[in-house]
């Protein structure tokens, strides 16, 4: 059949003519090397053109080799003082004999832990340029963790399809992972990044965090994953198109499938999270009709799921908090649309927007504040008992995440129209106590936050306008400059989103 | 091979087969339909009923010539084979090799086509001729036209703007509404599953001198289908619960009328259609629209008037057409609504040289849209030229055609060459290569709603590709099998620009490579009246532009196989089939990760003649007869299980089909 194809291509020189040439098409500031869009300003395999390899101790600088940070020049060569037996802690500095260079200094030999890559001694498990065996090189910005190269921070850069991997401190650190589709929301679980991506056909990437390692990605039905959350040994994806929570195994493998409550009639599940044996899904819904709830999810059989699937459901919904029963859940006309959860110390809090319907440039749809943010916290010891605590300062509040007793939540809207009912801050709530204590919100200039994320102790935050990530200091509230992560997509018209941030444990 | 060879030499078949070419070329004439052919009988010379043996010949299976291009790969698929089974256009093009529908919900929802792996919008649709794309964009609703009115449907295949017109990238499904000989009447009613009701009913007849034809036809369904449905369709666990599908309604009436006049030594052939319809939209099954639903109405006029010219081999024809289209939705607690109108103007001339035929028309026109989302009253003028040869030797047929036509901003040249060599007795081999546009539509251009954003700076999409293959098209069997490549150039994406708004852009390019066969015979009656018929569509897509992760992938929703085939029996007055539609695994995204599963669809039915005078037959038709209550439109809404349907059909005897 093959052949009778071909030979009528052949037959048609009008179809040669024409040229079916195949064409890359690449994000802005990438080109096409091969079969991949690159940077040619960072690409260590493409450095300023196709093909043109740095060093393997030197990166890509602004589209020229460079000596990489934690090396040293001799002459014009870029030398690793710390391993290079022919300069040893200094250029010229040769060891002698059959001596070894270990930490800039000649020795006979390697200490226990260490392992001799050539004349060289290496911490294999840390040493990034000998990471998990002599001679394997991590990609500029990676470090080594456990004979394992891996950046610190990972961005979902959905317009363009991808995870770029960054170090703490934002700057680039090895190549970006491919995802079938936008990816929206992220998380780190077991020794992989999994992404949670959309339009236009819903899917879950499974990145190894090993970068060497390749990716698996899981189609599954609809076309809106909101969010990823790690509980134990599994990982809770909600599904807003389907109206259902998924749940993953940590090889990515779906394990489980649960219906939420009303599901024909779009839940839109968004934010999820659990403690023990019970998960909270904030149904975000449409409107009046749908959604404006809180579904408590029965995970107590999610072992016996997980170790045999297929066997036994992982989980069932046991209640529904209907907000619109709640006093102070909203403000009329206002629904409460709830967003985003975190659980601590036997308590769910889950931010709700508390909007009304306006006029858009497409229509009405809820997307106007119709007054303070609210924050639901439930508490489980309490049979489930509700308190609404007002978010003064933040309207339209959306991501939370949890630094110690701190919920950071962030506030604002995407539409300019609103900023002075809903100014783009993060706010501050102490969750540690009760009722909870809304602090001062924490302006961000230039940026609509979008999540907030806890790596290492700081703050990253992702601006749902931009590619940017801004990094701040929960404990001295010092905010640094948004560091743009994200290309945008291709064409005049082409946009970038970071959508999500994670990072491993 | 011509009309007038395959059927017998009877004055009344060849009435009959005038009347079909003079209805094809009511509002488009093909270089086929040559003054040589016979001249038109006055009205009052209508003949009488055709002997139901000399139908059954012709009308039993399909052909594989189109009039509008003799020599493009065609097939030609004639409503009477399938009477009494309530089949609508997109049933019977579903039939052809090369064409794929997309169904959004059985019957009486949405239902599209696509040829050769284009969009619907590559698809040009035509009810006699007429253009029922608007400039509106978006494909043609198959199931807008009612069913009761379908004669036949050409399927053409491959780039056919010189022919047909802009906008046919990926082919042309031309509807050729009934015709009847003077005195002929008909009337069918159905009734079935899920609340359907179907009638239709025509007359012929010949008051005053003028041939006159009046078909009116209304269908009715609730649509509510039991179906099992999926609440947890990602965990891989086949559990599904039983649900039931509702406001899934669709009412849709229609009614025609078509007359003919002889003025002296010209004809004048007038054609005037009416159809509105209303649908419910019941919204994907995770997220129900119980109150969502759909109107529309559609009006078209329509008169000819030709007549030799100055000398006896000219052929001089003008048309005048008229279109109206209304479309209102209410989406939740929104409205639109979308009116419009295309007028257009055409002179033609045909010149007939010994066995050469030549075509000449110049076509002026215009077309206006007010809608929802669109700002003012856009229109667009469109003005066309075409030439076409059909030259014939013993053996060999070549048909050059050349089209130049502006649509509004949009200009573009659109070119055929066909061919087609008789090898030995009946086969031939046939080939063709041609290049046409599609110009963006308004909805592209200028429509903001919802998420969706205009893009004022479109280029039109461009098709061009070629086919070859082996025809065998004779008396009681027709077989053909080609291969062909088409590439898709400029097509128009919609793609992502901020936070969910949609944009469209020339993004798209592919390359589409296939074997399109079918095979189908006549009734043999030493065998029961034993009739066999088969295609087969092989589909190799390719995306050549776009992330490296897409590139060289299959396009989505492109089945790579497609199988038809239908077996039936007519021992004397009973008649009994059965179908299988089996369509091939496809994805269900760009990056090939989500498969959709290949299903198979089986259909049954039979009939019983009543009464041969007049005419009086009863018709059983089953659909999707193992009841798969699983099936969905490979977007998750699901397809109806089991339908039975139920027609009467009376009327005068040329009316039926009888073996």
């Amino acid at each position: 059949m093959r052949r009778l194809l071909a030979s009528a291509v052949l037959l048609l020189p009008l179809l040669l003519l024409a040229g079916c040439q195949k064409e890359l098409v690449c994000p802005e500031g990438r080109t096409a090397c091969g079969d991949r869009c690159v940077s040619l300003l960072s690409d260590a395999a493409n450095c300023g053109s196709c093909g043109a390899a740095v060093g393997p101790l030197e990166v890509c600088a602004a589209g020229a080799p460079a000596c990489a940070s934690d090396v040293g020049v001799c002459g014009a060569a870029c030398t690793d003082l710390a391993r290079d037996p022919a300069n040893c802690g200094a250029c010229g500095n040769a060891c002698p004999g059959p001596q070894l260079c270990a930490t800039a200094s000649c020795v006979d030999a390697c200490s226990p832990g260490q392992t001799a890559c050539g004349r060289s001694c290496v911490d294999v498990d840390s040493d990034r340029f000998h990471c998990g065996g002599c001679g394997i090189a991590c990609a500029p910005g990676e470090g080594c963790h456990e004979g394992t190269c891996r950046s610190d921070i990972y961005v979902a850069c959905n317009a363009t399809n991808e995870i770029v991997p960054v170090a703490a401190d934002l700057e680039p650190a090895g190549a970006s992972r491919s995802t079938p589709a936008g990816p929206q929301a992220l998380a780190v679980a077991g020794a992989s990044v999994f992404s949670a991506n959309g339009y236009p056909s819903a899917s879950v990437s499974v990145l190894p965090l090993a970068s060497s390692s390749a990716p698996l990605h899981v189609p599954v039905a609809g076309s809106d994953l909101q969010h990823v959350a790690r509980h134990g040994d599994v990982v809770l994806v909600t599904n807003a198109s389907v109206g259902s929570l998924l749940v993953l195994d940590l090889s990515g493998q779906v394990v489980g499938e649960i219906a939420m409550p009303d599901q024909q009639s779009a839940p839109n599940p968004h934010g999820v999270a659990a403690a023990g044996d019970t998960a909270w899904v904030a149904l975000f819904g449409y409107g009046p009709g749908s959604g404006q709830s809180i579904a408590k999810v029965d995970l107590s059989g999610l072992s016996a799921c997980v170790a045999a699937p297929g066997t036994a459901p992982c989980g069932a919904v046991l209640d529904e908090i209907d907000l619109l029963a709640v006093t102070g859940a909203f403000d009329p006309p206002g629904l409460p649309f709830p967003s985003s959860v975190v659980t601590t110390a036997g308590r769910a809090f889950v931010t709700l927007a508390n909007l009304e319907e306006d006029a858009t440039p497409w229509g009405t749809g809820y997307v106007k504040p119709a007054g303070n943010g609210k924050l639901a916290m439930i508490d489980a010891e309490a049979g489930d008992a509700v308190t609404i605590v007002e978010l003064p300062g933040c309207g339209n509040p959306g991501a939370i995440a949890l630094a110690g007793t701190t919920a950071w939540i962030a506030c604002g809207t995407y539409s300019d129209d609103y900023v002075s009912l809903a100014p783009r801050v993060l706010l501050p709530v102490n969750v540690g106590v009760s009722p909870p204590a809304p602090g001062t919100p924490l302006p961000l200039p230039g940026v609509v936050p979008g999540k907030v994320r806890f790596c290492a102790g700081m703050g990253y935050v992702t601006d749902q306008k931009t590619g940017s990530v801004l990094r701040f200091s929960p404990a001295t509230r010092a905010v640094e400059a948004p560091v743009t992560i994200c290309p945008s997509s291709p064409g005049p018209f082409g946009y970038a989103w970071a959508a999500d941030v994670a990072c491993p444990e | 091979m011509s009309a007038r060879n395959r059927i017998p030499g009877r004055p009344g078949a060849r009435a009959l087969a005038f009347a079909a070419i003079a209805s094809a070329a009511l509002v488009r004439g093909g270089p086929e339909a040559r003054a040589a052919e016979p001249s038109p009988p006055a009205a009052g010379e209508e003949q009488a009923p055709l002997a139901p043996e000399e139908i059954v010949v012709v009308g039993r299976r399909p052909r594989a010539q189109a009039p509008g291009d003799p020599t493009a790969s065609a097939t030609v698929i004639e409503g009477d084979r399938y009477a009494g089974e309530a089949k609508g256009v997109a049933e019977l093009v579903a039939t052809a090799p090369g064409v794929a529908i997309r169904e959004y919900g059985g019957l009486g929802q949405l239902a599209t086509a696509s040829i050769r792996g284009s969009t619907a919008n590559g698809v040009l649709v035509l009810l006699d001729g007429m253009p029922l794309n608007t400039a509106f964009g978006g494909g043609v609703d198959l199931s807008s036209i009612p069913r009761g009115w379908i004669d036949r449907i050409e399927v053409v295949r491959g780039a056919e703007g010189a022919h047909y017109g802009a906008g046919s990238l990926g082919g042309v499904v031309n509807v050729v509404t009934r015709r009847r000989p003077s005195g002929a009447w008909s009337v069918e009613a159905t009734g079935g599953s899920f609340g359907t009701w179907l009638a239709s009913a025509d007359v012929a007849a010949s008051p005053g001198g003028a041939a006159l034809f009046l078909a009116a036809a209304a269908e009715t369904t609730d649509g509510d289908f039991p179906y099992r449905w999926d609440p947890t369709p990602s965990d891989g666990d086949p559990g599904r619960v039983e649900s039931s599908r509702e406001n899934n309604g669709a009412r849709r009436a229609g009614a025609m009328a078509k007359a003919s006049l002889s003025l002296g030594e010209a004809r004048l052939d007038a054609l005037a259609q009416l159809s509105a319809g209303r649908r419910e939209l019941p919204g994907w099954p995770y997220a129900l629209t119980p109150s969502d639903s759909q109107e529309d109405g559609r009006a078209i006029l329509a008169a000819r008037l030709s007549g030799t010219g100055p000398r006896p081999d000219l052929l001089l024809a003008a048309r005048a057409s008229l279109r109206l289209d209304t479309l209102s939705s209410r989406l939740g607690p929104a409205r639109s609504r979308q009116e419009g109108g295309a007028a257009e103007l055409e002179a033609e001339a045909r010149l007939v040289r010994g066995p050469h035929a030549f075509r000449g028309t110049v076509e002026a026109g215009g077309e206006a849209l007010r809608g929802t989302g669109l700002a003012g009253t856009p229109g667009r003028a469109t003005l066309a030229a075409a030439a076409s040869a059909d030259l014939a030797w013993e053996r060999l047929r070549i048909g050059p055609a050349l089209r130049a036509e502006r649509v509004g901003p949009f200009a573009g040249l659109s070119a055929k060459l066909g061919g087609s060599l008789r090898l030995a007795g009946p086969l031939a081999l046939r080939a063709s290569g041609g290049r046409t546009f599609r110009p963006p539509g308004f909805a592209e251009l200028r429509l903001e709603q919802g998420l969706l954003q205009p893009n004022p700076d479109l280029r039109p999409e461009e098709g061009l590709g070629g086919d070859a293959g082996l025809v065998l098209d004779t008396g009681p069997l027709l077989a053909s099998a080609g291969v062909h490549a088409t590439l898709y150039r400029d097509l128009v994406y919609y793609q992502r620009v901020s936070l969910g708004r949609l944009r469209p852009f020339n993004a798209g390019k592919v390359l589409v490579q296939g074997v399109e066969a079918e095979v189908a015979s006549a009734p043999v009656r030493a065998l029961l009246g034993l009739s066999l018929q088969a295609s087969y569509t092989l589909l190799a897509t390719e995306i050549l532009r776009g992330a490296p992760e897409v590139v060289g992938n299959e396009v989505p929703h492109r089945a790579r196989h497609r199988l038809y085939a239908r077996a039936s029996v007519a021992p004397g007055p009973v008649e009994a089939h059965v179908e299988a539609h089996l369509v091939g695994r496809q994805f269900a995204d760009d990056r090939n990760l989500s498969a959709i599963p290949a299903a198979l669809l089986w259909n049954a039915g039979g009939s019983v003649r009543l009464s041969r005078d007049p005419a009086l037959r009863l018709s059983v038709e089953v659909r999707n007869a193992a009841d798969d209550r699983t099936r969905d439109d490979g977007f998750g809404n699901p397809l109806p299980g089991r339908m039975v349907l139920v027609t009467l059909r009376t009327g005068s005897t040329q009316g039926e089909v009888t073996p």
